[in-house]
């Protein structure tokens, strides 16, 4: 009788609590959302099941090394995050998936990338304000950048304690692109200015593409050292995919390599969301800071785009200022399509990738600035 | 501690100032310095004929092209001839794609011009959005 006493008392249901009933309700939430839903399905899915296996009452998956007996196996994969690898290694498979031509052939873009950031800081301002601490406040501000994997790298190393909230809020903004910024695009913007067709990008060769990682960390890495783990990593797997002699370290960049630290990434991330870290005011707040970092992303995209426009007789349609937010391809696509809305002959999704590509330079910057300073 | 207080306390101001300085500094060099790329290299190219003297640089004729499909150095003017060449290169991907998809197996097979091109394509109805960003291929 001892025995089915004590069996009972080890199961879950013996020890559920409220707090943990909620976090695995929220997390198959989550998982309808990543499946049905297709909401950044990737990593949504890995980390709402992350979430569901450590809110499990008595689950050892993040259980530390004690007494002699090894941790749980999430404890482990947790360190890629905390020591800082998964997220450069993340970067390494966009560089080599990304197409930096767009930004090559028009580098005044890089302008409306570096404008969107400005997000990043008001939103810090606004942290500090609420009480959060310095290092903190750079962890909930840097949601702004609309960049998973730059958000992950700096709370992991400033503010781990909300690496599960900031990380959350990140890829759901990330997903809700096509929602959030149309309205923030149309308000700021007349439909003339929405209707600007503008010049069709030039060829880039083959030499100049070869070259963009190289100058691009040259002048990074000299000016920023602290951005040198997201950017190197973002560099070389550009110079995989642009070389032309590393095709095969190219493709496991951007398939094998990436995939396997995405199941990594995203379990680990949402195993961070334990009741008792996730379940909180902060939360809340770090949720509601991170939509007010990136609609003032997305407005400052749009009013430098409107700067443009008028310093350069109204050939840059101002909507390709919200792409400077890093959701890559995603803020890209919306522009073309509320460029199209106005004028239905409009191609900007081309023209739109440059700011896009840029904002991932930009939004890891910010982070290096906040690795710097904090 | 909270509000304007709590930012002043953290040095809030000089810092969020610093970051957005950094940012755009950092960028604005970086615009600056790729926009001279093309320049640079084309400098480098004609780095013989620059010195006084020196003899002229080897022109290296380019191999012929053996890999990728078949295509003519120029777009025709004339849309559906247009249509024809790209027509191939279409096949290879899984419709409904994404135009990046497309602009890059172009690139890969060193087609010409593939952005205006595309460009082309769509506004002639070759290309026909079916919604999330993703186009299909009308058949002739």
């Amino acid at each position: 009788m001892d025995q089915v006493t004590f069996f009972i008392d080890a199961t879950g249901f013996a020890n559920m609590n409220l707090p943990s009933l909620a976090m695995m309700v929220i997390a198959l939430f989550l998982l309808y959302l990543g499946i049905a839903k297709k909401y950044e399905p990737l990593l949504l899915v890995p980390i709402s099941f992350g979430m569901l296996l450590v809110n499990f009452p008595l689950s050892m998956l993040m259980g530390v090394p004690e007494n002699g007996q090894p941790g749980g196996l999430l404890h482990y994969l947790y360190m890629g995050i905390e020591l800082g690898i998964y997220p450069p290694l993340i970067f390494l498979g966009i560089g080599a998936l990304t197409d930096f031509s767009p930004l090559i052939s028009n580098p005044k873009t890089l302008l409306l990338g570096a404008a969107a950031q400005v997000g990043i800081f008001v939103t810090f301002l606004g942290a500090l304000a609420l009480g959060f601490s310095a290092t903190e406040a750079g962890s909930i501000g840097i949601i702004g950048g609309a960049d998973g994997p730059t958000a992950i790298f700096l709370a992991s190393q400033k503010a781990p304690h909300l690496l599960g909230a900031v990380s959350v809020a990140a890829y759901s903004y990330m997903a809700l692109v096509p929602i959030i910024q149309p309205p923030i695009m149309r308000l700021l913007t007349t439909k003339e200015e929405r209707s600007i067709v503008m010049e069709q990008l030039r060829e880039t060769t083959r030499r100049e593409r070869i070259l963009f990682p190289i100058v691009v960390i040259l002048v990074t890495g000299l000016f920023l050292p602290t951005a040198l783990p997201l950017l190197g990593m973002l560099m070389l797997g550009n110079l995989f995919r642009e070389c032309g002699v590393t095709d095969r370290l190219s493709k496991a960049a951007q398939n094998e390599l990436n995939n396997i630290v995405v199941i990594f990434l995203g379990l680990t991330v949402g195993a961070k969301c334990a009741a008792q870290y996730f379940l909180t005011v902060q939360t809340i707040q770090i949720v509601v800071l991170g939509l007010v970092a990136f609609s003032i992303g997305t407005a400052a995209g749009v009013i430098m785009g409107k700067i443009m426009c008028r310093f350069t007789g109204g050939k840059v349609n101002p909507l390709i200022g919200a792409a400077g937010v890093s959701a890559v391809p995603m803020s890209a696509r919306v522009v073309q399509t509320v460029g199209k809305e106005a004028n239905p002959s409009n191609f900007l999704l081309m023209v739109a990738m440059g700011p896009n590509v840029g904002g991932v330079i930009g939004s890891a910057i910010a982070a290096g600035v906040f690795l710097a300073i904090l | 501690m909270r509000g304007l207080e709590a930012i002043s306390a953290a040095d809030g101001w000089q810092m969020a100032a610093l970051g957005i300085s950094i940012v755009f500094l950092s960028l604005v060099i970086l615009a600056i310095v790729i926009s001279q790329l093309h320049n640079l290299l084309a400098l480098w190219e004609k780095r013989m004929t620059l010195v006084p003297g020196s003899p002229a640089p080897e022109v290296k004729v380019a191999p012929p092209d053996e890999t990728g499909l078949p295509h003519p150095p120029v777009c025709p003017d004339e849309i559906d001839a247009v249509a024809v060449i790209w027509s191939p290169l279409v096949e290879q991907l899984e419709s409904p794609f994404p135009l990046p998809d497309l602009y890059r197996i172009a690139a890969e097979n060193n087609f010409p011009h593939p952005h205006l091109t595309i460009n082309r394509l769509r506004q002639a109805g070759k290309l026909i959005p079916v919604g999330s960003g993703r186009f299909s291929w009308k058949q002739a």
